[in-house]
């Protein structure tokens, strides 16, 4: 166990360290404030075969996105979500030729991996619209009396957005997007939610 | 200032982007929160199947009949002793005639040729052992690896099972002596918990609530 740990913390250490010298490399060939690192909190409305799961909102979401301009008004990034559902009941649920009665509770930890792109009009770029692809990682977990049953799948889905942005401070944004996240069927079930992201761009 | 404010910048964001990785990287575990207060009672699964060609009245009620022997089988691996308690048998036994006699089956007292179902309820137990590692708190109710100060709990556990089945006696196999099962209902949970009486009274009417098709 000490093992994993330290090995854990060697990692948080080598990403620190990856994009440190990242971020210092890039002082030498791009201008300030031509990229944005954007941290948000996300709370997430699910539809769809993600309702049918789970039909209660998500406040348990983070999220970490790199912009960068290639254009005035044009970015492209990278976009990383944490968004976990969860609900707990105990309602009887119909299974094929039969019921089944206990306490459910019923988790999705979905994380999109996404490239993005980005377009800004307004004033100081204060409004924009995107669009991000890629791929969904699901972790999905029934857990119901003493009983625990749990799947994986990646999906390739989809990510259009819509948001707005105001400087204030230096370097320093706030942002309020909605975003609505879809990946296709795998398995049987899509992935499918509207996510709100408040969060601040640096 | 420009060249300082631009050094500055720069830095900041190299240290809030390390940041903002280094606080995903306990995501990639995953995050399941649970309720840690949860009784007994919230460990108890009912669960029922049925065979959807069945006909469960072959004669109108109240004249539809079972046979149900006086007794719960308990079954334990060959060659061991059973030590399944026998103090909730007739409790069991009980509360399957009176939500059979609900829902307006005749129960005989002895298996008859006319008897048109067979109930059997039978018991087992199972004991698991392991040890449970625990990691620490992530926040926000999230319970994730890694974390500080991991330490090994061992444990144990029982579970309970009952198992209620009902089976057509006019398509019986006299010669492999069995019959198909037309309903059948399985009831699991923590034993010796406590509330174990009302626990598998509230369990066995679940299983006929939620089997609406074995009312008239």
């Amino acid at each position: 166990m000490r093992m994993l740990g330290s090995n854990f913390l060697r990692s948080i250490v080598a990403t620190v360290a990856v994009f440190g010298i990242g971020m210092t490399a890039d002082r030498a060939t791009a201008e300030e404030g031509d990229h944005w690192a954007i941290l948000s909190y996300q709370i997430s409305f699910p539809e769809g075969d993600t309702h049918d799961f789970i039909d209660a909102t998500s406040f348990r979401g983070i999220g970490i996105e790199g912009r960068w301009f290639v254009r005035p008004n044009l970015s492209i990034g990278a976009d990383l979500h944490w968004n976990v559902f969860f609900k707990s009941t105990n309602n009887t649920t119909d299974v094929p030729n039969g019921s089944i009665t206990g306490q459910q509770d019923r988790t999705l930890n979905v994380f999109p991996l996404l490239a993005t792109a980005h377009y800004y009009f307004g004033p100081n770029k204060m409004f924009y619209a995107g669009v991000g692809a890629g791929a969904y990682y699901l972790s999905q977990r029934l857990d119901i009396g003493l009983y625990t049953f749990s799947d994986t799948s990646w999906h390739f889905g989809f990510a259009p957005e819509i948001g707005i942005s105001r400087e204030v401070g230096y370097h320093t944004r706030a942002v309020l997007a909605l975003q609505y996240n879809y990946a296709f069927k795998v398995e049987n079930a899509d992935i499918d939610y509207w996510t709100v992201k408040i969060g601040v761009a640096y | 200032m420009n060249t300082e404010r631009t050094c500055l910048g720069h830095a900041r964001k190299a240290a809030i982007w390390g940041v903002l990785i280094a606080g995903l990287l306990p995501a990639v575990a995953g995050c399941y929160p649970y309720d840690s207060n949860k009784s007994s009672a919230d460990y108890d699964i009912a669960m029922t199947q049925f065979d959807s060609k069945a006909n469960f009245f072959p004669v109108a009620p109240p004249n539809t009949t079972y046979f149900m022997p006086n007794n719960v089988e308990h079954i334990v691996p060959p060659g061991t002793t059973d030590t399944i308690p026998t103090s909730y048998d007739s409790l069991i036994l009980s509360q399957v005639a009176a939500n059979m006699a609900a829902r307006q089956y005749q129960r005989d007292a002895t298996i008859q040729p006319s008897s048109n179902f067979i109930v059997s309820i039978y018991v087992t137990t199972s004991t698991y052992y392991g040890y449970a590692y625990w990691g620490g708190w992530w926040g926000y109710g999230c319970y994730c690896y890694g974390g500080y100060y991991p330490y090994m709990d061992p444990y144990s556990f029982t579970t309970g099972t009952i198992f209620i089945t009902m089976a057509d006696q006019s398509q019986v196999d006299n010669v492999a002596q069995t019959a198909p099962m037309i309903w059948g209902c399985a009831i699991n949970g923590l034993m010796y918990s406590g509330q174990t009486s009302s626990r598998i009274t509230d369990q066995i009417n679940q299983c006929f609530n939620q089997s609406p098709y074995l009312g008239p």
